[in-house]
């Protein structure tokens, strides 16, 4: 026991407080980072030195520098992240769809087939008038002209999304990259037995990400690796990181490994929310349009073929749709350049307007399976709004729960600065007793030589 | 539980962000003045609005035609007035003609009645917006001529004047609006209006006066003529009572569509000024309390 002992004590604790200050200040000016967990500092008192019958401590050292993290919390937030993807990347894009419909606005296709309907029924009063034929060939070109445009748009989206979601497979190409490096890096610092603190907030960050992107399964080695699996296929670990791509076979998209051994069998997240688009929403619409177009198209000109034109001769036999394809409705030219050629009599007398009356009927005839064309496109806008709806609203719920489970995360791994300064005032003053002990033993040590 | 700082900034912002949700909805609906401005905002509502619009375009439509038939069927029934002037004037000639006490010159009284089937005959043809009205549904030339030939000398020249036009009125509705030359003069045969009376002019010219059989067949066809005038009154009156029915269905159908869609102003308004006190409120409470730390303090 002597002075050199006062004066190590004192060393000692300068140099631990000097670090934890340091740990302090770390944390402090990485306050408003979103991906730190906090440091804690973890002191403890040193071996104490065994004398005859006392032992003496032997002051403070710094045990530990403690990343603080629930991985329980960022397991859920992970699973959340994907659902809430999934139901946001499918409402933006129905939200996309929906606007085109301009429903329940005048400019909706409801409206307009409405109006071409009841032009023949304006025609019947007057079946000679060059006017009302003229309306009824102008209402038919607003009639297909938004049909076209609805299907046109509908499928434009539908590429647009493919360009997406390679896109988003590239970024998770990139983000597997990215954890394969840092698991390397990991496994090399607790080998040499560090504490990787950043370079694990640095890997959840990146988990994080692509956890919007699809649903995983992560599981953490021994060794502090980390092992991600996604739809089932397996993507990164410490020795390997996968690569995907996107392919398109018989109009599905689906993602799948490089060398196309295994698909992702996808069940949430951004990549499914498109791939769902465009193999199964986007289709169905499509399909749905499609079927009232024909119908249209098969409907009006079984009638008008029977009709006689108003011309001299009469003529029968004229279609008045020239080709139905793909959404796309065209009228018949020669009825553009000469409306006489439209029938709307059933005998040949140009008074007569029996066919006028019959197409105008086809508005309220069960056409499309049993139902009328009317009814089958206002449930078609019907499913668009509800599916609408549902994500809207599974998206505002999943957000909820995504902004609870970051509360806890906040609460346990997130810095208080007020917290911090506490510390730094207390390792401050700390520092302060220790550098007074120093000048202590000094004195003490001056008297000693002074007294010889 | 653990306070931080991040905690306290991110629920500032989403509550923030929550507030300024409801004030651009709620503004939204007062500046567009409809609760509905796309399908997911109701769908049911955007369902039963799709509807409501489909019958406010059909009724629209069915008022349309009637209005445009009343100048038809007004004309029809002036030419009808027409043509009973005439056989009234035609039987009181008739009359005359076999009234002893007076002597007259057999050809006055023909000329009278060529006038009178002639008059008739104009009004067989009448013309309006392009179309015979007693011609049913043909209107390439006037239906009723004289041809010349003897016998009969007056024809029908159009193949078919029995052509019924029928407008829709309601959704199974359809109402015949003209009064076919069928109906009203017959088979031009011979035993119809217009060669009756010629046979009567012609024998008058040669100095018969024709017998009570004639007379009694040209009261017959005089009936007959009262007869189609009142049904042509009625396709009037049954016009007018729809045009009333269509525009009542009209303002019930607005109401309808104005219930689903129309905001209601006033709680809008107060809506919105809620928020923005919300607004305003948020602002400042997080105002006092974010930007304070222990630093300030020490």
């Amino acid at each position: 026991m002597s002075i050199n002992k006062l004066f190590d004590i004192s060393r000692r604790s300068l140099l631990t407080y000097q670090s934890a200050l340091n740990a302090t200040s770390n944390n402090i000016s990485n306050a408003s980072n979103p991906n730190y967990s906090r440091q804690r500092v973890v002191l403890a008192a040193e071996r104490p030195e065994y004398t005859a019958n006392l032992s003496f401590g032997s002051g403070v050292k710094l045990d530990d520098i403690q990343r603080i993290r629930d991985t329980i919390v960022d397991t859920q937030i992970w699973s959340f992240n994907s659902k809430h993807s999934f139901a946001d990347k499918q409402a933006s894009t129905l939200n996309k769809l929906e606007a085109l419909l301009s429903e329940p606005s005048e400019l909706g296709l409801s409206n307009l087939t409405s109006q071409f309907f009841n032009s023949w029924d304006k025609l019947a009063v007057d079946p000679d008038s060059t006017a009302l034929r003229n309306n009824v060939l102008n209402t038919a070109q607003n009639m297909s002209g938004k049909m076209q445009n609805l299907y046109e748009s509908y499928t434009q989206i539908k590429k647009d999304l493919k360009v997406e979601t390679a896109q988003s497979v590239e970024s998770v190409n990139s983000y597997l990259e990215q954890i394969h490096t840092l698991n390397k890096e990991i496994y090399a610092v607790k080998a040499s037995g560090n504490a990787p603190n950043d370079l694990l907030d640095e890997r959840g960050a990146i988990i994080n990400e692509l956890s919007k992107l699809a649903n995983l399964n992560v599981t953490y080695n021994q060794d502090d690796t980390v092992s991600i699996s996604m739809g089932g296929v397996y993507a990164v670990d410490r020795l390997y990181s996968q690569k995907f791509i996107v392919e398109e076979s018989k109009g599905k998209l689906s993602v799948t490994t490089q060398d196309g051994e295994s698909k992702m069998s996808l069940n949430s997240g951004e990549i499914f929310g498109n791939l769902n688009m465009f193999n199964n929403v986007i289709p169905d619409y499509l399909n749905k349009i499609d079927t009232i177009g024909q119908a249209i198209y098969d409907s009006v000109n079984s009638v008008h073929s029977t009709g006689q034109t108003n011309t001299n001769p009469t003529q029968t036999g004229v279609n008045f749709f020239s080709n139905y394809s793909n959404g796309i409705l065209e009228l018949n030219e020669d009825l553009i350049d000469n409306p006489s050629l439209i029938a709307a009599s059933a005998d040949g007398q140009d008074g007569n307007n029996e066919i006028a009356l019959q197409i105008a009927a086809l508005q309220k005839a069960l056409l499309i399976d049993g139902e009328t064309i009317t009814n089958t496109y206002s449930n078609f806008v019907n499913k668009i709004a509800n599916d609408l709806k549902t994500h809207n609203q599974n998206t505002e719920s999943y957000q909820l729960v995504l902004n609870q489970l970051d509360m806890q995360v906040s609460e346990a791994s997130g810095v208080s600065v007020d917290e911090e300064m506490v510390n730094v005032l207390k390792f401050q003053r700390s520092y302060d007793a220790a550098a007074k002990l120093i000048r202590v033993a000094d004195e003490m040590f001056q008297t000693l030589l002074n007294a010889f | 539980m653990r306070v931080t700082d991040r905690l306290l900034q991110n629920s500032y912002l989403y509550n923030l962000n929550t507030n300024k949700n409801s004030i651009t909805k709620t503004q939204e609906q007062l500046t567009t003045q409809s609760k509905i401005n796309r399908p997911s905002d109701s769908p049911l509502g955007t369902n039963r609005l799709l509807r409501l619009n489909n019958e406010m375009q059909n009724i629209s439509t069915y008022l349309d035609n009637v209005t445009n038939s009343f100048a038809n069927v007004d004309a029809t029934i002036n030419a009808m007035d027409g043509i009973q002037n005439q056989l009234q004037s035609v039987l009181v000639d008739l009359t005359s003609v076999n009234n002893a006490t007076i002597e007259g010159n057999l050809d006055t009284f023909a000329d009278q009645l060529q006038v009178s089937l002639d008059s008739i005959l104009e009004y067989a043809n009448s013309n309006f917006n392009g179309k015979y009205l007693f011609g049913g549904t043909d209107n390439s030339q006037a239906p009723y001529g004289k041809n010349g030939t003897p016998p009969p000398e007056y024809i029908q020249n159009t193949a078919d004047a029995g052509g019924q036009q029928k407008i829709k009125i309601s959704g199974n509705i359809s109402q015949k609006i003209n009064i076919t030359g069928e109906e009203l003069f017959g088979t031009i045969d011979g035993t119809d209006m217009f060669n009756k009376l010629n046979d009567i002019i012609v024998n008058l010219r040669s100095g018969v006066k024709p017998d009570a059989s004639e007379v009694k067949e040209m009261e017959d066809i005089y009936g007959k003529v009262l007869n189609k005038l009142s049904v042509a009154g009625n396709i009037k009156n049954r016009l007018l009572d729809t045009e009333e029915l269509l525009k009542t269905q009209e303002l019930n159908v607005e109401e309808l569509i104005s219930k689903e869609k129309d905001v209601d102003m006033a709680r809008a308004i107060v809506d919105y000024e809620n928020q923005q006190f919300n607004l305003d409120l948020t602002y400042k409470v997080s105002s006092m309390i974010l930007p304070k730390s222990l630093l300030d303090y020490l």
